[in-house]
C-alpha cells in the first residue's frame, strides 16, 4: 500500500482528484434526472440553493479573471503578459464551471432555445446570457490568438473587458432589482459584485500561479515580481472588500425590517463567519505580515482562503435573500428559515471545482504561455 | 377590452379554505403547491390573542415583476390583465419566484402527484394501490383529474417548470367565474371587469375603502380587500396608565 502511494506522481494525483470530482458531478446530474431538483434541496421558500451560489461564484470569478487579463491594457511593458494569458484560459474554465453548475440546476434545460426565440429585453437575466456569451466568445478569440502567438488586438481586449464588467454588474442587477427582497441590497449588489469579482479573479490567478511555481513550472524573474505586485494589490482589495462587507453587515444588523436582516439572520449563519474570518480577516493578516507573506505555504493559503471566503459569501448572499418566507409560504414557518445543503449540492460544487482544475492542467500543458504577444 | 379584478370581502370570509380546495381540484394542483392560499397570523399573548386569516391568490399585477423578469416571456400578461404562464417556454430558472413579492409562484421540483403513482396498497389485501385507482378510473396523474384547464394551460404541469394561478382562464373564456369564486360558500370573493363602471367589483371599490397587498412596491395588484374583519367589542374607555 505504502509502495503504491510512493509511486503516485503529482500528475496522477491531479488526474484522480479531477476524475473523482467529475464522477461526483455525473452522479449529481443523474440523481437530479431521476429524482428532480428535490435532490438539490429546492423548495418553494428556498428555491435557489448551492448550485446557483456556485454559478454566481464561478461566473463572477470568470469576469474577475477577464478583468485581470486586461491589466496589460493599462500598464506599460510586458511584465503582466504571462499572467494575462493564464487569466484568459482560467476565465474560460471558470465560465464553463459556472454554466455547468447552472445547467445542472435548471429545471427545463430543453426549453433553453426560448432564450433566443422568445427574448425578454426587460429581464436582467436575459442580458446576463448575452453578456456572458459575448465574454465567452471573446475569451475564445483571445485563446486562439495566444496559441497562434499573436496579439488579439486592442479592440478585442477592450470589448472583452467591457463585456466582463457588463456581465458582472448585470448579475448584481439580477439580485439587486428584486424589490420584494430587500436582503439583496438593491443598488449595492452590482457594486459589490463588481469589486468582489475582481478580487476573486486576482485570487484565482495568484493561486494557480503559485501552484505552477510549486510544480516548478514558472515564476522566474519578471514573473515573480508581477505576482508580488498582484499579491500586494490583492491585499489592498481584501481591505476594501472588508470595508464593504462591514457596511452591508451593519445595514443588515441595524435594519428595522426583518426582510433586510437581523442579528440572528447574520450571525447565526456559518457562511457569514467563513466569509468574514476565513475569507477576509485571515488573508488580510497574512498579506499584511512580511514574515507570513514570505512563507511559501502562506502564498498559496492567502488566495485559497480568499476564494473559500468568497464562495461562502456567495452562499450567504444568494441563500440569505430567500430565508424570509413571503406571503402564504410563511404559514407554519419561523420568521427566517434555516438552510442545510444536501450532499448532491456539494457534488455540484465539486464538479465545478473539477472543471476549473482541469482547465488549469490543460492550460499549463497545452497553451503557449511563454511567447509574448 | 375588459380587465379582470377580484374583491375579497374579509367580513364574509370565514376562513374555511374552500377556495383553496376548489382551486386544487379544478386545476389539478399537485401536493405541496397552492394557487389559492391564505396568510395566517396569531398576534398577542393569552388571554388577549387574535388570529387573523387573509385569503390570497396571485394578484395578477399590472406591473408584474415576474413578467418583467422572466427571460423567455414564459410569464406574460393577457389582454384581460391576467398574468399567465407558458410551461413550454419556461426554463425553470425560478427568477419569477424570486421577483414575486407575494410568494404565489411554485416550482415543480419533482413530477407532480407522486402519491398517486404508488403501487403499494394503502392497506395490504384490503385496499387498492393508488396507481391502480388512477388506472381504473382512467385519470391523468390523479383519479379526479379535470381536463378542462387543458383548453388554456397544461392539465398537469411537468417537472422542472414553475406554475401559478391562471385566474381560471379556461372558465373565463366560457363566461364562467373562476372556480374559487364559484365555490366560496359565503360569497366572499367577488369577480368582474374593473373597466366597467357598472360591474359589481367597480361598485364595491367605489363604496368601500379597499386595501391591496404591498401596494408600496408599485406592482398594482388586481386583488382588493374590503371590510377588514373585527370581532372585538369594547365598552367606551380612555384606557389607563
Amino acid at each position: 500500500m505504502s509502495e503504491a502511494r510512493k509511486t503516485l506522481s503529482p500528475d496522477k494525483v491531479w488526474t484522480i482528484v479531477i476524475g473523482l470530482l467529475f464522477l461526483g458531478g455525473v452522479v449529481a446530474a443523474i440523481m437530479s434526472i431521476i429524482h428532480g431538483l428535490d435532490v438539490f434541496g429546492t423548495s418553494n421558500v428556498v428555491f435557489w440553493t448551492l448550485p446557483l451560489a456556485t454559478y454566481v461564484f464561478f461566473a463572477l470569478a470568470s469576469t474577475g479573471l477577464t478583468m485581470v487579463a486586461s491589466i496589460p491594457l493599462f500598464l506599460q511593458g510586458k511584465k503582466y503578459d504571462r499572467i494575462a494569458k493564464r487569466a484568459v484560459y482560467l476565465a474560460l474554465g471558470s465560465l464553463a464551471a459556472a454554466f455547468l453548475a447552472m445547467a445542472v440546476d435548471l429545471g427545463s434545460l430543453g426549453h433553453m432555445f426560448n432564450y433566443l426565440v422568445s427574448p425578454n429585453l426587460s429581464s436582467p437575466l436575459w442580458w446576463i446570457g448575452v453578456f456572458y456569451l459575448l465574454e465567452g466568445v471573446l475569451l475564445l478569440v483571445k485563446v486562439w490568438h495566444i496559441q497562434a502567438g499573436k496579439s488579439a488586438g486592442k479592440r478585442v481586449e477592450v470589448l472583452a473587458l467591457l463585456s466582463a464588467i457588463a456581465a458582472c454588474a448585470t448579475l448584481g442587477l439580477v439580485f439587486g432589482s428584486i424589490e420584494g427582497r430587500p436582503a439583496y441590497l438593491g443598488a449595492f449588489a452590482p457594486v459589490y459584485f463588481l469589486i468582489t469579482a475582481f478580487l476573486s479573479g486576482l485570487a484565482v490567478v495568484v493561486l494557480f500561479g503559485r501552484l505552477s511555481q510549486n510544480a516548478g513550472l514558472g515564476l522566474q524573474g519578471e514573473d515573480a515580481g508581477a505576482y508580488e505586485d498582484l499579491s500586494a494589490f490583492m491585499g489592498h482589495l481584501v481591505a476594501a472588500v472588508l470595508i464593504l462587507f462591514v457596511w452591508q453587515t451593519l445595514i443588515r444588523m441595524t435594519a428595522t425590517s426583518a426582510a433586510v436582516g437581523n442579528l440572528n439572520a447574520v450571525f447565526g449563519r456559518l457562511s457569514f463567519h467563513v466569509s468574514l474570518w476565513l475569507g477576509l480577516v485571515a488573508p488580510l493578516v497574512i498579506l499584511l505580515s512580511p514574515r507570513l507573506r514570505a512563507m511559501a505555504s502562506s502564498r498559496i493559503a492567502a488566495p485559497a482562503l480568499i476564494l473559500v471566503g468568497l464562495f461562502a459569501d456567495r452562499v450567504f448572499f444568494v441563500i440569505g435573500g430567500q430565508t424570509l418566507p413571503l406571503g402564504p409560504l410563511a404559514n407554519g414557518l419561523p420568521e427566517t428559515v434555516r438552510f442545510a445543503a444536501t450532499w448532491t449540492e456539494w457534488l455540484v460544487v465539486g464538479f465545478s471545482v473539477g472543471v476549473m482544475l482541469l482547465t488549469y492542467k490543460l492550460g499549463e500543458r497545452y497553451l503557449k504561455l511563454e511567447t509574448s504577444g | 377590452m375588459s380587465k379582470y379584478g377580484m374583491v375579497i370581502d374579509l367580513n364574509r370570509c370565514t376562513g374555511c379554505g374552500g377556495c383553496i380546495l376548489a382551486c386544487k381540484t379544478e386545476n389539478n394542483v399537485a401536493d405541496g403547491i397552492r394557487w389559492a392560499d391564505r396568510i395566517t397570523e396569531t398576534v398577542g399573548k393569552f388571554p388577549n390573542v387574535r388570529y387573523s386569516y387573509l385569503t390570497t391568490r396571485c394578484n395578477h399585477c399590472d406591473n408584474a415583476p415576474c413578467v418583467s423578469g422572466c427571460p423567455t416571456k414564459a410569464m406574460h400578461k393577457s389582454d384581460q390583465g391576467l398574468t399567465l404562464h407558458n410551461p413550454d417556454k419556461c426554463i425553470g430558472c425560478r427568477y419569477c419566484m424570486a421577483r414575486c413579492p407575494y410568494g404565489v409562484i411554485s416550482f415543480n421540483a419533482e413530477k407532480p402527484h407522486s402519491a398517486w403513482r404508488s403501487e403499494e396498497a394503502v392497506i395490504p389485501q384490503g385496499t387498492a394501490a393508488a396507481a391502480e385507482v388512477v388506472a381504473r378510473v382512467g385519470g391523468n396523474g390523479t383519479p379526479y383529474y379535470n381536463p378542462e384547464p387543458e383548453a388554456t394551460y397544461t392539465g398537469n404541469r411537468p417537472r422542472g417548470v414553475v406554475e401559478k394561478c391562471q385566474g381560471c382562464n379556461h372558465r373565463l373564456q366560457n363566461d364562467l367565474l373562476p372556480y374559487c369564486v364559484e365555490a366560496c360558500p359565503s360569497r366572499a370573493r367577488i369577480y368582474g371587469d374593473l373597466t366597467d363602471p357598472t360591474s359589481e367589483v367597480s361598485r364595491l371599490l367605489a363604496t368601500h375603502s379597499p386595501m391591496r397587498l404591498k401596494e408600496e412596491l408599485g406592482t398594482e395588484p388586481n386583488v382588493y380587500y374590503i371590510n377588514s374583519f373585527n370581532s372585538g367589542e369594547y365598552k367606551p374607555t380612555r384606557g389607563g396608565v
